[in-house]
């Protein structure tokens, strides 16, 4: 197989992988699946990474989405991976993007933004360490917030929910969803992956739980 | 009724007893009078004057030589004599030698006498009646003056007398002649009239000088020896009176003149009995003969008396308390020293501390508290009326008796304890168990506090016990129920917390299998619509195809929710009839610990309006708690960040077939977009609510036969009302078992 543009779909379940796929190949998007990390790791022959990308589910039986990413981190940095997540693994989408994942997309998931995600990840090469000016401009946008947006925005980008956020600083989960928007319009980012990457930027420490 | 105590001798410091008396009674008497008899040397200078007076009359007349010889003997005796008294004044012995000393002086007299008998017949060699009278007259008149000289001492007189008048009338009677014999029965009778007198004089003398030296020894003892006494007697409170032999008065001190209203004046010498102590109380004459005072001075007891009265000067009388103690000058009885004091105050307070001591027996009496005073041999001092029914004694008959007779060895046991722990200054309780004579066994609680006296030594243990058969019975009666509330709680909170973890769990794992299928659905429908955007329809096999594939998908997702079904239908759900507002109550406990304190950051007002007269309705108390913890928590969220959040929470009867219940709060109220399928599943405004809540209490609810409906209430937030029917509805068991899974 000749390396090309490819997106590796890595699902366990089978309607979602087929139908996955066929979303994908709807939007021109070349797609080659597989039921779980273990084989795609077997056919995987190399490929152009800069124009790849590998989409897994987080929850897999066997090896995992996160795990497969940090496999892929050491053999293939370049190749971006993307993860989808489900309902409460939002922290460890956050890990998967310490450890240098592309992006990940929540489900439920519009099926346009997982195919624009995808190109986006494809088409842009994974930041490599970041470069000083773009450190800067990042802290510039955080220093737009004001200290109590700068509370909500740190303990989101660890992970937390809305509520987990509302019950750490005492304030109405609404509140926190005020403060969210507030935030998303000051740093000119759209979803909480983008959020994520902005702390990465700065340098943010990340706390390990 | 008098009282002689006669225990208080070693008390005394004026007296001896009496029984000491009587061998050397009269001595101390007996050496005033021979002290007397050796005062004067006047009847010595007498004897020579008159015996030289003689002489020189007779000389001439008589013989010379014997007239010399006569006068010699009677001058040389005359001397002694005076040798006599300058020793008796100058030895120290003189008084323990009286009866010596007073033979020596009659020894003197009985010479005095001879001399003087001598000179009868001397004289009379004379024939010249004038010489013969003269010496008549003058043995005569030296007879008088020895009554006069000797009358302390009659032997003395008598040995003067008898040998100088018996040779004078042997004389007068040998002449013959009926001159003479008048004369000498002329001296017979006066020797008899002075033989008379001296008898009389000798008593007056004694008498007097008792009465001198018994005020002499008072005053000796009680004032002049010691200006100290003295001014502790004038000073004392106590009325103090000295009484001699006769129970006259010799000194008082000013407050017992002042006590009976007399002035000392008024007192001294008199008979003081019939003054102030003439009559008893009752107005009986009391006779000086059974005078406990007088007695002391003539007896030498002492005695102490408590309940008599004495008598003021004006009539009124007062209860006294007196002691009359003998008093004796060296070993002789010489009168009383009588102190006494007006006892009306305490009398009083006597009786009042009586009264008081009546009104707590009367209160120990008529506490259902047994009360019992014991002493450290756990002996019953006292006990009052409840101890006395408890172990069926009369309570009087309890005082003496052991604590072990009465109250058995087990409680003798506990006291026996409490003495030594008493001492050890710890207060000891006590509970046991006790078994009554009449057959009851009752719990009590024994407290025992221990009294010091004040020597500092454990006297007496009160023993204080309360039957706490009882308040046991009440506490354990409360506990029980306490206990029984609490495990209905704990029972409502654990399935209550059990159920909505149940759910928790339940939702993350239908929302990762819901999640599966309907992404997929939304995956191929977005495939179908991209294919149709493009004009691409070329295949409608291809479209029916992705079709196909969706519809499978939906159909996955309704097995999985069938399996939620089957899942949640085993469970069975009883309805009992239930207190509606203990329900709300202990919800509210589950749903606001504390009151709602710790709910949020401000404190939250939760206020009650719970109607009194509502039917116990029929329901599952656990998921009527469900569903009011529910919407409670969902109110408190509402209400996080208002001012002065409230949440009012009502039943009252609707109609007489429903009971209402409805929550409001000042929160902001549903959004308007929300309203219309707010009792559906997973719709919520919360961030990661599953929005099954509301659903399930409508389902709930509904199963109970009731509806729930909610508004804006007059707070201005949300107002969620249930109504629920107070009676089974028909169709409420045949749902039964389907209603709970209707909204899930």
């Amino acid at each position: 197989m000749a390396p090309n543009n490819k997106v590796y779909v890595i699902d366990d379940d089978d309607a979602v992988r087929e139908s996955l796929r066929l979303l994908l190949e709807s939007a021109d998007i070349d797609v080659e699946d597989f039921p779980s990390a273990e084989f795609f790791l077997a056919a995987y022959q190399g490929s152009d990474v800069t124009t790849s990308c590998v989409l897994a589910d987080v929850r897999m039986p066997g090896m995992t989405g996160l795990e497969l990413q940090r496999h892929l981190a050491g053999k293939v940095p370049e190749l971006p991976v993307v993860i989808v997540t489900g309902h409460g693994d939002l922290s460890m989408a956050v890990d998967a993007m310490k450890n240098g994942a592309a992006d990940f997309i929540e489900k439920p998931y519009a099926p346009d933004e997982i195919v624009r995600r995808v190109s986006d990840a494809m088409s842009s090469p994974l930041p490599k360490p970041t470069p000083r000016s773009n450190a800067k401009r990042a802290a510039a946008q955080i220093d737009l917030l004001t200290p109590r947006e700068r509370d909500v925005f740190d303990l989101l980008v660890v992970g937390n929910s809305n509520k987990e956020v509302a019950r750490n600083l005492g304030i109405s989960p609404r509140t926190v969803e005020v403060h969210r928007a507030h935030i998303m319009e000051k740093t000119n980012t759209k979803g909480l992956s983008q959020l994520v990457r902005l702390a990465l930027a700065i340098g943010t420490e990340f706390k390990d739980d | 009724m008098t009282q002689f105590d006669t225990h208080t001798a070693q008390d005394i410091t004026l007296g001896r007893h009496a029984h000491d008396a009587p061998q050397t009674g009269a001595r101390t008497l007996f050496e005033e009078r021979i002290r007397q008899l050796y005062e004067s040397k006047i009847a010595l200078t007498a004897n020579a004057v008159n015996a030289a007076i003689i002489s020189v009359i007779a000389y001439g007349e008589v013989p010379t030589i014997p007239l010399a010889l006569w006068l010699a003997t009677m001058w040389i005796v005359c001397l002694i004599r005076i040798g006599m008294i300058q020793a008796y004044r100058a030895s120290p012995t003189r008084f323990e030698n009286s009866r010596n000393w007073a033979r020596l002086y009659t020894l003197g007299s009985g010479a005095a006498g001879l001399i003087w008998a001598a000179a009868v017949p001397l004289i009379f060699q004379s024939e010249a009646p004038v010489l013969q009278a003269i010496v008549a007259i003058t043995v005569a008149g030296m007879t008088a003056g020895a009554l006069a000289t000797a009358a302390t001492h009659p032997p003395a007189f008598f040995a003067f007398m008898l040998p100088a008048n018996f040779f004078l009338m042997a004389t007068l009677v040998s002449q013959l002649q009926k001159e003479y014999m008048g004369l000498a029965l002329m001296v017979l009778m006066f020797a008899g009239f002075l033989t008379r007198f001296a008898r009389n004089w000798n008593l007056a003398y004694i008498d007097s000088l008792e009465t001198r030296m018994n005020s002499e020894s008072l005053i000796g003892q009680l004032q002049i020896t010691d200006t100290g006494n003295r001014m502790i007697l004038e000073a004392a409170g106590e009325g103090i009176y000295g009484l001699d032999t006769k129970g006259r008065v010799t000194f008082v001190n000013p407050a017992a003149a002042r006590i009976v209203g007399y002035t000392p004046k008024e007192l001294i010498g008199l008979q003081i009995h019939d003054l102030i102590h003439h009559s008893h109380e009752d107005g009986t004459p009391y006779p000086l003969s059974e005078c406990p005072m007088y007695a002391a001075c003539t007896d030498g007891t002492p005695r102490q008396t408590k309940d008599e009265v004495l008598w003021r000067k004006d009539g009124s009388s007062f209860p006294v308390e007196y002691k009359s103690t003998p008093l004796m000058r060296g070993e002789h009885l010489v009168g009383a020293v009588i102190t006494f004091s007006d006892i009306t105050d305490r009398k009083r307070a006597e009786d009042s501390l009586r009264e008081s001591e009546e009104q707590l027996r009367l209160l120990t009496d008529s506490l259902p508290v047994l009360i019992a005073a014991v002493d450290s041999d756990t002996n019953i001092l006292f006990a009052n009326q409840t101890c006395g029914d408890w172990y069926a004694r009369p309570s009087a008959s309890l005082a003496g008796q052991s604590v072990k007779s009465i109250m058995g060895p087990a409680l003798d046991a506990v006291v026996r304890r409490a003495v030594s722990e008493g001492l050890a200054g710890i207060t000891v309780t006590e509970e046991l168990h006790i078994e009554f004579p009449d057959g009851t066994g009752r719990v009590v609680e024994f407290n025992f506090i221990s009294n010091f006296n004040d020597a500092n030594v454990l006297d007496i243990v009160y023993v204080l016990g309360v039957d706490i058969s009882l308040r046991q019975q009440i506490e354990r009666q409360k506990l029980r129920l306490l206990r029984e509330t609490r495990l209905r709680e704990l029972g409502a909170e654990i399935s209550s917390a059990a159920r909505a973890a149940e759910i928790g769990q339940m939702s993350s794992v239908l929302a990762h299998e819901l999640n599966q299928p309907l992404t997929a659905i939304s995956n191929y429908l977005s495939v179908c619509q991209k294919i149709l955007d493009k004009g691409a329809a070329d295949s409608p096999a291809q479209i029916s195809n992705l079709f196909g594939k969706a519809v499978t998908q939906a159909d996955r997702a309704g097995r999985i929710i069938q399996g939620v079904r089957e899942l949640v239908r085993s469970g069975r759900v009883e309805f009992a009839p239930e207190p509606i507002n203990e329900v709300i109550s202990e919800a509210c406990e589950l749903a606001l610990p504390s009151g709602g304190d710790s709910a949020g950051q401000n404190r939250i007002s939760l206020k009650f309006d719970l109607s009194n007269d509502l039917p116990l309705i029929p329901v599952n108390r656990v998921q009527m708690q469900q569903v009011i913890v529910n919407l409670l928590r969902n109110a408190v969220s509402a209400i996080e960040g208002t001012t002065n959040p409230k949440i009012e929470i009502s039943t009252n009867l609707r109609d007489e077939d429903h009971v209402k219940i409805k929550i409001e709060d000042n929160g902001p109220g549903f959004p308007d977009d929300y309203q219309s399928e707010w009792f559906s599943p997973f719709v919520t405004t919360k961030d990661q609510g599953m929005g099954i809540g509301l659903a399930i209490c409508r389902s709930i609810i509904e199963a109970h036969g009731g509806d729930i409906d909610f508004g804006v209430g007059p707070l201005g937030g949300a107002c969620l009302s249930i109504n629920l029917p107070t009676t089974v509805q028909a169709d409420q068991r045949s749902q039964q078992g389907h209603y709970s899974t209707v909204g899930v």
